[in-house]
């Protein structure tokens, strides 16, 4: 990430979460009542390419954005994007600016004239997961109560059929992370996933943003061969027995008594310790643990890194907001993703319990509802400068007005 | 020694080393595995709790590389209750030196199964790495040797049979554990400056890493520090170099006294700008590289009392403080008897000198646990068979009062026998003497005096079903005297000679004149004479050797 100028400012969109967004010559921009600082906004995905010319908020944690060459979709948490094509009966540009109307249709500028499009109209997206392939036992269908044995590489590919607005786009996430990630329409790949049982979650898409219902499939990756009980167990015996006599014939060859034998032993109790301790430290890891290697806050930062950090806030009936922390409402960690992902996808129900439980240990202190937010600073020489935070969720919907 | 002790290897392993300390880092590794434990505890039984509860408020399981291997799973409520109990059952057993090594061993199995049921339903932590290995050794080596029950059964049933010398005062099996300790310590710390290295290059330490961490964490000086990016650049590159350096505290010891500060600064800033917690599980196993036995001598005799009272007291008051903002107030109780040492090894006068009859089986008892728990070092014990000893040191002594009651003398010479001996020991025992006044009240002075005669009258010596007559009942005439004069000059591992047949009476040997000593009687004609004293225990060492002037701690030629 970087900072940039601004430029002449086109246009300003409210979102209902209280994020605004400034389209601008530099590009795209995000502000909020909170700080003090506009935040460059970076697209992805098929987002419409090109200059800023207009925007508006749209329900459901999206933006409409029109740039001189394009016009689509972005979604406000991750700012990834669809972009309309002809097919979708979207005019030739260039693009002029972008309004709406009473009724919620959008209102697209153009050198030929004004284009009306009302969004979310048609069926919602669906889709199905035919075949899961790539596995060590040969392509099988899918079945969702399955769980599907990788290759030690944590590779998959599926089949998917989908139907959607504008052509179906699938994302996939980690069920226990928050985040979604692009999943190719025509080669659905996921890949790069560690060893360990996972369990994802994949969701199609239409040019409106507009989301399926989730299909999970549930994995399982071994751990490289030189990591798996066929190779350690009969390796460390070999190793810990090598290095046993080793020390044995030491003792031996010293003629010592007793004692010698014992510290022989000993020894090689010790040496095999510090071998795997050095392996763990080379081969860093938590979860090898005790014997584990030290990742802990070796990334890399510079200047105009954006550093984000998940929040829960409580909403009081007067509107008042409080920090609050999750597992205050049963949620067993501390502010992390880990805890604030049921939150987000898990249902209302689960919602409205953590609601529950919060208010039932706090009733001095009851919540209206509560906000899962990232707040985000960029590192500038100047310290860290707060920016726009993301809001992933508010609970009830009523409370931001921006309902689904 | 032989060739392959000489080498590096087992100079570095099984140097010889004071079991004290050896017994006082095995206290401080349990102490810190129970104090995590119980701070973990509303966690994992919350987790074990909400397991297979319907899509119920509970985090996913992700097993760590062990429990994959050995297929664990996680386990439910009632069995995780337990687990803990026998968790902390195991801590206390291996603090109070119970059962030592079998306590430390089923400490270590039972703490890598609850560790590991935390880290799998959450993220790994790093604190407890170096608690780990230290457990991991304890079993192996003689922890139990000192300050422990065990230490004190052993030297009680030894010094029945005559045969306490006092526990030995190093070992060679007592190093390993520390060295182990400090090695992961090192380890832990070079790897996390590699990690950084080998993640990020160099420019890990350009201040923008170290303001992006800060400023990911709520912490009190988080704000504060991120602000300055050249207070961050220069903290980056400290981080790193301190880290990656560490490991030269293994070959110069004399820099601990930059690294443990400078690693212990940096434990400490974290808890306050990360808020990762205080991290005392790791910072107190810095420990390891602490010659731990001499902190009593450089508090009470050391030259540099001034500079080490307050070190130690303000370091003593910062881990108290930390604990009470976890635990309740309760659990300070443990540090009471610390804190009564400290008190009885500052004032003045409370030395104290125990006189007692080194062929009695109960009195070496009785001794051995006195010596046993008297950490100040307070405790002077002199045989009665080593009589001119005493009768130089305390020549208002009696020498038969003394064979038939224990005499304490203490520092202002004020002497007390029997019960009131005991009662002045008390208070010089840091765990009884909190208790000593109960031994003043009337019923208690009665059942006391009672008890003690009962005791005392009753001693069965060596030679089992004699009991030594009453004083009136022995001669204090002239043979009996050469007797004791014999016996008391008798060599070391000398046993009496078997009782002869009476020989045909001799005739009387002509004495010269002038032999006879000033003040003894004429000795009486034989059927006068005094009965043979009964056999006294035979003693591996001369009674002198027995004053707890003896240092428990030998000299640590290499320091661990």
């Amino acid at each position: 990430g970087s900072t940039r100028r601004t430029g002449r400012i086109l246009a300003l969109a409210e979102h209902p979460d209280g994020t605004t967004f400034v389209a601008a010559e530099g590009g795209l921009f995000s502000v909020s009542p909170e700080v003090e600082d506009l935040d460059p906004v970076e697209l992805s995905g098929e987002a419409p390419a090109g200059k800023p010319v207009g925007i508006r908020a749209g329900r459901n944690k999206r933006l409409w954005v029109a740039t001189d060459e394009a016009f689509g979709c972005v979604d406000t948490t991750q700012f990834f994007g669809r972009s309309f094509a002809a097919s979708d009966g979207l005019p030739e540009g260039p693009y002029l600016g972008l309004g709406s109307d009473e009724s919620g249709a959008l209102l697209l500028g153009t050198s030929r004239g004004v284009y009306r499009y009302l969004p979310d109209q048609g069926p919602p997206p669906e889709f199905e997961i035919l075949e899961v392939s790539e596995l060590p036992g040969g392509d099988e269908e899918y079945l969702p109560d399955m769980v599907y044995d990788l290759y030690s590489t944590g590779r998959v590919r599926l089949r998917l059929q989908g139907i959607a607005e504008g052509g179906a786009r699938y994302l996939y996430r980690h069920r226990e992370r928050p985040h979604w990630h692009r999943l190719d329409a025509r080669s659905p790949v996921i890949s790069c996933l560690g060893p360990g049982r996972h369990t994802l979650e994949i969701v199609a898409l239409d040019r409106d943003l507009r989301r399926s219902p989730p299909r999970s499939i549930r994995v399982r990756v071994p751990y490289p061969f030189v990591l798996s009980k066929a190779f350690l167990f009969p390796t460390a015996l070999g190793l810990a027995l090598a290095i046993f006599f080793g020390f044995v014939w030491m003792a031996h060859h010293s003629r010592g008594g007793v004692r010698t034998y014992a510290r022989a032993g000993l020894s090689a109790f010790l040496m095999l310790v510090l071998v795997l301790q050095v392996l763990a430290g080379l081969f860093a890891g938590g979860r090898a643990w005790p014997f584990v290697g030290f990742p802990m806050h070796s990334e890399k930062y510079g200047e105009g890194s954006q550093i984000e950090e998940p929040l829960l806030v409580g909403v009081l009936a007067d509107g008042s907001r409080i920090p609050v922390e999750p597992r205050d409402g049963g949620l067993g960690s501390r502010g992390t993703w880990q805890a604030l992902v049921p939150l987000l996808y898990d249902g209302a129900g689960l919602r409205r319990q953590f609601l529950d439980a919060y208010n039932a240990r706090h009733p001095e202190r009851p919540l209206a509802g509560f906000i899962v937010q990232v707040r985000r600073h960029r590192l500038t020489k100047r310290g860290p400068v707060a920016v726009a935070p993301i809001v992933y969720r508010v609970h009830p919907e009523e409370l931001s007005g921006d309902g689904r | 020694m032989t060739g392959a002790e000489k080498g590096y290897w087992p100079r570095f392993w099984f140097a010889e080393t004071p079991l004290t300390r050896l017994a006082a880092f095995r206290i401080l590794i349990l102490v810190v595995a129970l104090a995590d434990v119980l701070f973990q505890s509303a966690t994992v039984l919350a987790d074990a709790g909400a397991l297979g509860s319907d899509g119920g408020l509970s985090r996913p399981w992700h097993p760590i590389f062990l429990f994959e291997l050995l297929g664990l799973e996680p386990i439910g409520l009632a069995s995780c209750q337990w687990l803990l109990v026998f968790l902390i059952g195991a801590l206390c057993l291996g603090i109070f030196g119970l059962f030592t090594r079998l306590a430390c061993l089923l400490s270590l199995v039972l703490f890598v199964f609850w560790t590991g049921l935390a880290h799998s339903f959450g993220t790994p932590a790093y604190d407890k790495v170096a608690v780990c290995f230290a457990l991991m050794t304890l079993p192996l080596a003689p922890a139990g040797a000192r300050l422990s029950l065990d230490a004190i059964i052993t030297r009680f049933r030894r010094a029945g049979v005559g045969a306490d010398q006092g526990p030995p005062g190093g070992s060679p099996f007592a190093a390993f554990p520390l060295r182990l300790t400090q090695i992961t310590v090192c380890l832990g710390y070079f790897f996390s400056a590699t990690a950084k290295l080998a993640s990020s290059g160099v420019g890990w330490a350009n201040g923008y890493t170290l303001q992006g961490i800060l400023i990911s964490h709520p912490g009190d000086w988080s704000a504060l520090i991120s602000q300055n990016l050249l207070l961050c650049q220069m903290l980056g590159i400290g981080i790193l170099a301190v880290q990656l350096t560490f490991p030269l505290v293994l070959v110069l010891p004399v820099t601990r006294w930059f690294y443990l500060p400078a690693v212990l600064l940096l434990h400490l800033g974290s808890w306050k700008t990360l808020d990762t917690g205080t991290t005392m599980a790791q910072w107190l196993t810095l420990a390891a590289f602490l010659p731990l036995e001499r902190i009593p001598s450089l508090l009470l005799e050391g030259p540099r009392r001034a500079f080490w009272i307050p070190a130690v007291i303000l370091s003593g008051a910062f881990v108290v403080w930390i604990l009470s903002l976890y635990y309740p107030p309760w659990t300070g109780l443990f540090l009471v008897p610390l804190v009564l040492a400290l008190i009885i090894a500052a004032l003045p006068g409370t030395r104290i000198a125990l006189v007692h009859d080194g062929s009695c089986g109960f009195c070496r008892r009785a001794l051995a646990v006195a010596l046993a728990l008297d950490w100040t070092r307070r405790i002077e014990a002199l045989d009665v068979r080593d009589w001119k000893q005493v009768r130089d040191r305390f020549p208002e002594l009696d020498e038969q009062a003394c064979i038939r009651d224990m005499h304490a003398v203490d520092a202002r010479q004020k002497v007390s026998a029997g019960y009131s001996a005991y009662r002045s020991l008390a208070w010089r025992l840091p765990l009884t003497s909190l208790f000593a006044w109960i031994l003043y009240l009337p019923p208690v002075i009665k059942r006391g005096e009672r008890i003690y005669r009962r005791l005392a009258g009753g001693r069965v010596t060596r030679e089992r079903g004699k009991k030594p007559r009453a004083p009136e009942q022995r001669a204090t005439g002239k043979s009996a005297t050469k007797k004791k004069k014999k016996s008391s000059t008798r060599k070391a591992g000398q046993k009496k000679p078997a009782a002869k047949k009476p020989a045909a009476k001799k005739p009387a040997a002509k004495k010269k004149p002038g032999s006879r000593k000033a003040g003894r009687q004429k000795t009486s004609p034989r059927k006068q004479r005094a009965p043979r004293r009964p056999r006294q225990a035979p003693s591996s060492s001369p009674p002198a050797a027995r004053r707890r002037s003896e240092s428990p701690i030998a000299e640590d030629r290499h320091s661990a």
